[in-house]
């Protein structure tokens, strides 16, 4: 008789099982296709795919279904039970084993990239250098010293992402001689003058709020910020908004900090140089045929040349530098270019590449077996 | 630097005076063109949208996207070639002005901008007609263009169509304008003594004269006064003046390949009016063609004469052309589109499909079973010595754009129906083979004509790698088209038995299933390989394996549903006829993949957006949903009658 653990073994190999995640993710894809003409891939990305429960409105009829993280844990642990510990493992049919190794592979390189990459951007003029990236769509705030060591505090978004409306949140760090309480965090939004009275406000400056725009690298984000001296001084309130032309600064026990709110950085052990951005169009129309840019990689005080193309990024400790967008759009022949690089540090950069191999060696395998095996059957269908 | 605004008003108001000189009768039609001068003209290579090509593709794409036609019948039924038709707009505007070949495909689009409408609503209408209503297509297309594509009603969109089409015409109706025009320099100035002839020089004579003018000039600027100064300027700026006048309507034709082998920019008459007094690039401009074009247009109704100075001309512009490596491919193109490969491709899978129905009814006549594949592998042959002829003319991979998608999944499709008789040799793949070749050729012909843009174009930056336009997107390819024939294959199933065709045979339905299922298998294969692929190519140009894209989706969505389907036959949760639904939903995913997702207009595939198909493609799900209903009927049916054991697919 089986026991309870071994029915729920059976059931997580199942085929049945399988196959239904399958369609839950296939109708899950769907979905968050259509909804992209109206969100934008970022925010159906975050909603959809990356979630453990997505709520799909039908009109006004709300359809909770499974997130593709869920979906695809649940996956992991069907393939793995179903086609790799409970599959025959006999060499008349290794190709579905391998096939479902490399499945298993590439499942698991996804989580490794969605856990453990970052990616950004580095965007420099010709002529201009830089270690850091910055990500295109999270924010952190920064306190720095403007004075003495010239440290800096860095809060994650994921630290104050959830204080939104009237919920606020105070950090500690003991170095610092305050604390910081932010609040009313916004994802798109602009300072306007407020209306007199308004609470919140400070010194007459309001964040308003703005409707998210679908390419999500549009939206500025703002909080509202408050020192409060540990000293047991008076509090200073402030505004942080993403687009600010200055950081707000603050002085507590004589010293000055600057608090900003910024896209999150991260910093390369190298330094790239802009040397030059070549674009070409095809003749005689505005068709892109090429971007180009020059660079000089520098590193414990050795230089080289590199060119980052479409198709041809630059590879180099870990990171990637791909050739992704230019600018201004509508540049003049004398006027400055500027060339935007996409950036990622993704330990399973290639990953993908070695499990596509393992899966089409398995398959070509398992296929051309079935392939003899019916051709086998034919011919003796036909012989009386 | 003329600017193209400037280009459409001075065309206008050239126009306006043409309008007014011009008699409603229509002129007397210039003698046809010989077939050896209009061959000739057919390899003349022309720049166009960024490449070279010859003159009889451009000819054929411009007639295509204004007269929805590759070939013209003026008002007394003449059919002309595209090319004998551009010849004649060409060298002969003032009988050109009065084609009717404006397709308008409502006529509120010509009410709207003033002009009598015909009693069909869907007519065809000539430049001297839609004349006075020009000013007012200019206004209303300046307006509509503001309006984001997908805000645009139909007559908004038919209007900018119209005005785009009406622009490009004039290009060509006032390309000789140029030519019909004679310079002089009045007044008192180092320039004027350059040009004496009081009834004035041509264009290539006043193009070469004037930079010497200017340099000389130059040198000699410290030297003189504030009037002789100020006349030098006044007389440049005048002869600049009544240049950008002449070649307003001048730059329709890049024919002119430039001297520098690194200069990729093939210049019109217009472009080298423009760099008149640039003294540096003036020096290496071909004014001698441009003195050749000349001769051609004051030699038109001399045609012995004509073709004497066209083929002179002509091997002036090949020979620079082909030292600059751009002149080789040429003739070939030439000859591919005078072979009308996809054209007779079409007619033969119609034909071979008749022929495989004949072959049911009659099925004693042995010798018609035995053409069967000989049929439809005629067509399929046509198909791919089409595709490697686009492969040697662009030096790309079979698959680059849209068009060549629908090409190259009809192959495959075919093909894989070949292979597929092959082994079962039952009739039925060949049979869905020709059906699903028709289709497919059917398809992309009028995909052809409905975007009537060149199928040849420049890649944008992104595709420009035949590494991954051999494998990803062919693999992928190949996935489409084995979906589909797995598809029309079920269907054969379910519609088989709906109407209870050779039930007789224990064996054909359970076969037929087996077959369905084999080429999902197929199908998938090349579906997850081609999908991974992507994800690869991806990460090498955008830095992301996955991005949950549109595009992207489309395939990892057709990868679900074979995997799916695979499972549950393998789970026994579906058997003979469920695996044929599943073919049929195959299928619909896969249209939502190949043109669904490029009607959203979001992501990153923006080279692969398309619109206009909405309707077509919801009569497909609808008509593919009912099937699928009836798939399922029939199935519920078996189960009820638990007659599944004689259509079980399952492996034996």
């Amino acid at each position: 008789m089986a026991t309870p653990l071994k029915k729920t073994l059976n059931f997580l190999a199942s085929y049945g099982f399988g196959a239904s995640l399958l369609i839950l993710l296939l109708a899950l894809t769907f979905l968050g296709t259509l909804q992209q003409t109206q969100h934008g891939i970022y925010e159906v990305q975050k909603r959809y795919f990356e979630s453990f429960v997505v709520v799909h409105w039908l009109g006004p009829l709300p359809l909770p279904l499974p997130g593709a993280y869920l979906l695809l844990g649940l996956l992991f642990i069907n393939i793995l039970l179903g086609g790799i510990v409970r599959a025959p493992k006999s060499w008349r049919r290794p190709g579905m084993l391998i096939a479902h190794g490399g499945i298993l592979f590439m499942v698991f390189a996804g989580f490794v990239t969605y856990h453990f990459s970052t990616n950004g951007h580095m965007t420099l003029y010709e002529g201009e250098q830089s270690n850091e990236y910055q990500s295109f769509y999270e924010w952190e705030i920064i306190i720095a010293e403007m004075d003495g060591e010239g440290r800096e505090f860095v809060i994650p978004e994921r630290d104050f992402d959830h204080l939104r409306g009237g919920r606020s949140g105070v950090f500690h760090v003991e170095a610092l001689p305050f604390e910081l309480q932010v609040r009313g965090f916004q994802r798109n939004c602009a300072p306007r003058a407020a209306p007199d009275g308004l609470g919140g406000a400070v010194d007459g400056v309001m964040l308003a709020a703005l409707p998210k725009d679908p390419t999500a690298e549009r939206n500025i984000a703002g909080a509202y910020a408050t020192v409060l001296p540990k000293g047991g001084g008076a509090p200073v309130d402030g505004v942080l908004w993403g687009l600010a032309r200055a950081p707000w600064t603050v002085q507590v026990g004589g010293r000055t900090y600057a608090i900003d709110l910024r896209h999150r950085r991260w910093r390369v052990p190298f330094t790239i140089t802009l040397d030059r951005f070549v674009r070409e169009l095809h003749p005689r129309t505005g068709i892109p045929a090429s971007f180009m840019s020059i660079v000089t990689l520098t590193q414990h005080g050795a230089s080289r040349k590199v060119e980052i193309k479409m198709n041809e990024p630059l590879r180099h400790e870990g990171y990637t530098f791909f050739q992704a967008s230019w600018g201004p759009q509508n540049a003049g022949p004398n006027t400055p270019l500027f060339s935007q690089f996409a950036v990622v540090n993704n330990p399973a950069d290639q990953w993908p590449l070695y499990s596509c191999i393992v899966v089409t060696i398995g398959l070509l395998i398992h296929f051309t077996q079935r392939l003899l095996r019916h051709l086998r059957a034919e011919q003796r269908r036909r012989t009386p | 630097m003329m600017r193209k605004g400037l280009v459409a008003i001075i065309i206008f108001m050239t126009v306006c005076g043409a309008a007014t000189a011009q008699s409603t009768e229509t002129p007397t039609p210039p003698p046809r063109w010989d077939k050896e001068i209009l061959d000739r003209f057919a390899t003349l290579p022309v720049q166009d949208q960024g490449r070279v090509k010859p003159l009889d593709t451009f000819a054929q794409f411009t007639l295509l996207r204004l007269n929805g036609q590759r070939r013209f019948s003026d008002e007394d039924r003449t059919r002309l070639s595209s090319l004998e038709w551009l010849l004649n707009v060409l060298f002969y505007p003032e009988v050109a002005m009065h084609y009717r070949n404006f397709l308008v495909q409502s006529s509120e689009a010509v009410v709207a901008i003033g002009i009598p409408a015909h009693a069909e609503r869907r007519d065809r209408y000539s430049y001297h007609e839609l004349l006075p209503g020009r000013a007012m297509l200019a206004t209303l297309a300046q307006r509509y263009a503001e309006i984001p594509a997908a805000q645009r009603s139909r007559v908004e969109q038919q209007i900018l169509h119209l005005a785009t089409n009406v622009h490009q015409f004039e290009e060509l109706l006032y390309f000789f304008e140029f030519a019909r025009r004679r310079f002089t320099v009045p007044g008192d100035s180092e320039l004027a003594t350059a040009f004496p002839e009081a009834e004035g020089v041509p264009l290539s004579e006043a193009l070469r004269r004037a930079p010497a003018v200017l340099g000389s000039v130059r040198d000699r600027i410290e030297a003189m006064d504030d009037a002789a100064l100020e006349a030098e300027r006044a007389a440049m700026a005048g002869l600049l003046n009544e240049l950008e006048r002449a070649v307003a309507g001048s730059d329709g034709l890049a024919l002119f390949p430039p001297e520098d082998p690194d200069d990729m920019t093939w210049r019109s008459p217009a472009d080298l009016a423009a760099s008149v007094f640039d003294v540096s690039r003036q020096r290496s401009e071909p004014l001698d063609l441009l003195a050749g074009l000349e001769r051609l247009h004051a030699l038109r109704d001399d045609r012995a004469a004509f073709t004497a100075a066209f083929n002179a001309f002509h091997d002036a512009v090949t020979a620079r052309a082909a030292a600059r490596g751009e002149y080789k491919k040429i003739p070939l193109e030439v000859a591919y589109y005078r072979g009308n490969y996809m054209f007779y491709s079409q007619w033969l899978y119609v034909l071979s499909f008749i022929l495989i129905a004949v072959s049911w009814v009659m099925p004693g006549r042995r010798w018609l079973h035995y053409l069967n594949p000989a049929a439809v592998a005629a067509p399929t042959a046509l198909l791919i010595i089409g595709i490697t002829l686009r492969c040697i003319i662009r030096g790309r991979p079979p698959v680059t754009t849209l068009y060549e998608t629908i090409l190259f999944c009809t192959a495959v499709a075919a093909v894989t129906a070949l292979i597929i008789e092959a082994m079962s040799r039952r009739r039925i793949a060949v049979a869905v083979g020709a059906f699903l070749g028709a289709l497919g050729m059917f398809i992309a012909n009028r995909y052809e004509a409905k975007e009537a843009v060149d199928t040849m174009p420049s890649l944008v930056a992104v595709l420009d790698t035949n590494f991954w336009l051999a494998t990803h997107v062919t693999t992928i390819i190949i996935g489409y088209g084995a979906c589909f024939f797995a598809s029309a294959l079920a269907h054969v199933c379910i519609f088989g038995r709906l109407l209870k065709v050779r039930e007789q045979d224990p064996d054909f339905y359970p076969h037929l299933a087996r077959l369905v299922y084999g080429v999902v298998c197929f199908g998938l294969f090349f579906s997850i390989v081609g999908t991974v692929l992507g994800g690869i190519w991806a990460n090498e140009s955008w830095g992301r394996f996955w991005g949950w894209d549109p595009k992207e989706n489309g395939a990892l969505m057709i990868v679900l549903w074979g995997l799916a389907l695979v499972h549950l036959r393998l789970g026994g949760h579906i058997r003979a006829m469920g695996i044929c639904v599943g073919a049929v939903v195959l299928g619909m995913i896969t249209g939502f993949a190949w043109w669904g997702v490029n009607l959203l207009g979001v992501g990153l595939h923006s080279y692969g957006f398309t619109s206009g198909i909405l309707n077509i493609l919801l009569a497909f799900y609808a008509m593919e949903t009912a099937v699928a209903a009836l798939g399922i009927l029939i199935g519920a049916r078996d189960n009820a009658r638990d007659a599944a054991p004689a259509h079980d697919c399952a492996e034996r």
